[in-house]
């Protein structure tokens, strides 16, 4: 199972609001705030703690 | 003259039936008769019926001095002999033992309990109603690195190791009287034996705010009993409590068989290790279903809170531990899944369904399930290539959600201006536990001003917001 995370740049503040996740074996797409309630965000955090990094954001 | 010589000649010149005549001619010297009577001497045979009553028996003259413990029971009482009239007020009924009545129980005051009579279900969706997102996971079977929530709400598949064991999760008709619905795991692909660090487990994970009823890190820290149905192909496993705030674990086995049965557990109260007080996962109620050596190979300990360790979880599943995983033919029902304060099981609380999904919301809400021209809110078009709209939650959320979506082309649309403009995919601006805003800039064209309406195109795709655990 490939996992794949992108930042996403919001255009009007040109800030970072959300992760975009993607896995291979599933057609969902994640929109996971950058909140540290949020399980999926946690996931996330420990996946680069694991040494991973995200797609970076669309210029 | 001896005491034996006195018995002996006192007790025939008594002639039968002249008990009456006693009354008023005999005075009783405290231990003077008791000890000139022989035992059963006077019996219903020497008085009348009525003459031993109020009249001749002086207030307080029969205490606890006088009756054996034990005489006055059921035999000797007439009916409805101890009326209201009868007892003292605030009268105590000192008994540690159950009070059964198969009568009617009316209480003209309050009704005090140590234990809630309403909302005592610290699970939600024991009873395997609410399925949000699907009622099967086939064609597609879950199994080792699918950690998540798949079938029926709340309840989340965990399973790791490197176990080729494959489940569908199904939600099934029961036909348990008011338990119609149970969760169904059905083996597709083996794992026997397991791999030393294979797992797999169904999860309750209770938020924190839902459990301080249970008191625990207090001195009046209360026990909790789990009770559920279960049935499947005949073997034992293991359900487990577990904290990972405070590292703690018990856990109790039991052994289904191919009849329903209801299970209860008591797991005794916790004087230290408190309970996180917020929306966090606050403590997991585990039904282990496949364990390997690294989880099943310790010691058991039933009802009792360990520190934990991995190797004492689940011990005792059958076949080695690989538990439902041992064929394909093997299955494994549950149901009726209740935790609750106390050291008795109730009968599992029936909550209405809307209830019951409100309370499944507050976790996952799926606003769109594949229908086609499903309503999603409001949109309006910030830039001529940028639209952006906001959604409020049908119940205040754990937590900030995620946006989960399916990947469609041209799965949404929004109406403006007389014409529609189709669009991929909804991106996250902001989110708390009210709602959200979001906004879409790929593929969108229209004139910075104009408003709409947006929905779902063609009924393939799926719009839902998590905030599970």
């Amino acid at each position: 199972m490939t996992i794949n995370y992108k930042l996403m740049k919001e255009p009007i503040s040109e800030t970072v609001t959300c992760i975009k996740k993607t896995q291979s074996g599933t057609t969902a797409i994640l929109m996971i705030p950058l909140l540290e309630g949020n399980t999926d965000y946690q996931e996330y955090l420990a996946w680069v703690a694991e040494g991973n990094e995200p797609e970076p954001a669309d210029e | 003259m001896s005491r034996a010589r006195d018995n002996a000649n006192l007790s025939p010149t008594i002639p039968d039936a002249r008990m009456p005549n006693l009354t008023g001619d005999v005075t009783t010297v405290e231990g003077a008769v008791a000890t000139t009577i022989a035992n059963d001497a006077v019996d219903s045979q020497h008085y009348a019926a009525g003459s031993i009553d109020g009249e001749h028996i002086a207030n307080d003259a029969v205490d606890s001095q006088h009756y054996a413990a034990g005489s006055i029971d059921n035999e000797h009482l007439a009916d409805d002999a101890v009326g209201t009239d009868e007892l003292a007020n605030d009268v105590v009924i000192n008994t540690s033992g159950a009070i059964t009545t198969t009568g009617t129980a009316t209480f003209s005051g309050d009704l005090v309990p140590s234990t809630p009579l309403s909302h005592r279900n610290m699970i939600i969706n024991g009873a395997m109603q609410i399925c949000q997102r699907a009622t099967t996971t086939a064609p597609t079977p879950k199994g080792a690195d699918d950690n998540g929530y798949y079938m029926a709400d709340r309840w989340r598949l965990q399973s790791g190791g490197t176990t080729p064991a494959r489940y569908n999760l199904i939600q099934v008709n029961s036909g348990l009287a008011g338990l119609p619905k149970a969760h169904q795991v059905d083996c597709t692909t083996t794992a026997s034996p397991p791999g030393s660090d294979d797992y797999i487990i169904l999860t309750q994970r209770i938020e924190g705010f839902n459990l301080q009823q249970v008191e625990f890190g207090y001195p009046t820290a209360k026990p909790i009993t789990l009770s559920f149905w279960a049935k499947g192909t005949a073997g034992t496993y293991v359900v487990e409590l577990y904290d990972g705030y405070n590292s703690l674990a018990a856990c109790q086995q039991f052994t289904v068989t191919t009849s329903w049965q209801r299970f209860e557990a008591t797991f005794p109260a916790r004087t230290s290790g408190g309970v996180v007080n917020d929306a966090s996962n606050g403590l997991e109620v585990n039904f282990w279903l496949l364990a390997g050596a690294a989880f099943g190979g310790g010691t058991y300990a039933a009802n009792t809170w360990r520190t934990h360790t991995n190797i004492n979880r689940a011990v005792g599943i059958s076949n080695s531990g690989a538990g439902v995983a041992e064929s394909t033919s093997h299955e494994f029902f549950f149901t009726g899944v209740q935790l609750e304060l106390g050291s008795n099981a109730t009968p599992f609380e029936h909550r209405s369904y809307g209830d019951e999904l409100a309370r499944c919301q507050r976790y996952y809400w799926r606003l769109v399930d594949k229908s086609e021209s499903h309503p999603v809110g409001d949109g309006h078009y910030y830039w001529s290539d940028q639209i952006r709209g906001t959604i409020r939650f049908p119940v205040t959320m754990r937590d900030g959600p995620t946006i989960e979506q399916s990947s469609v082309s041209d799965n949404w649309r929004i109406y403006r201006n007389g014409d529609q403009d189709r669009f991929e995919d909804f991106t996250l601006r902001a989110a708390s536990r009210y709602g959200l805003s979001w906004y879409c800039n790929s593929n969108v064209s229209g004139t910075a001003g104009h408003a709409g309406h947006v929905e779902s195109t063609d009924g393939t795709g799926y719009l839902a917001f998590n905030a599970e655990l």
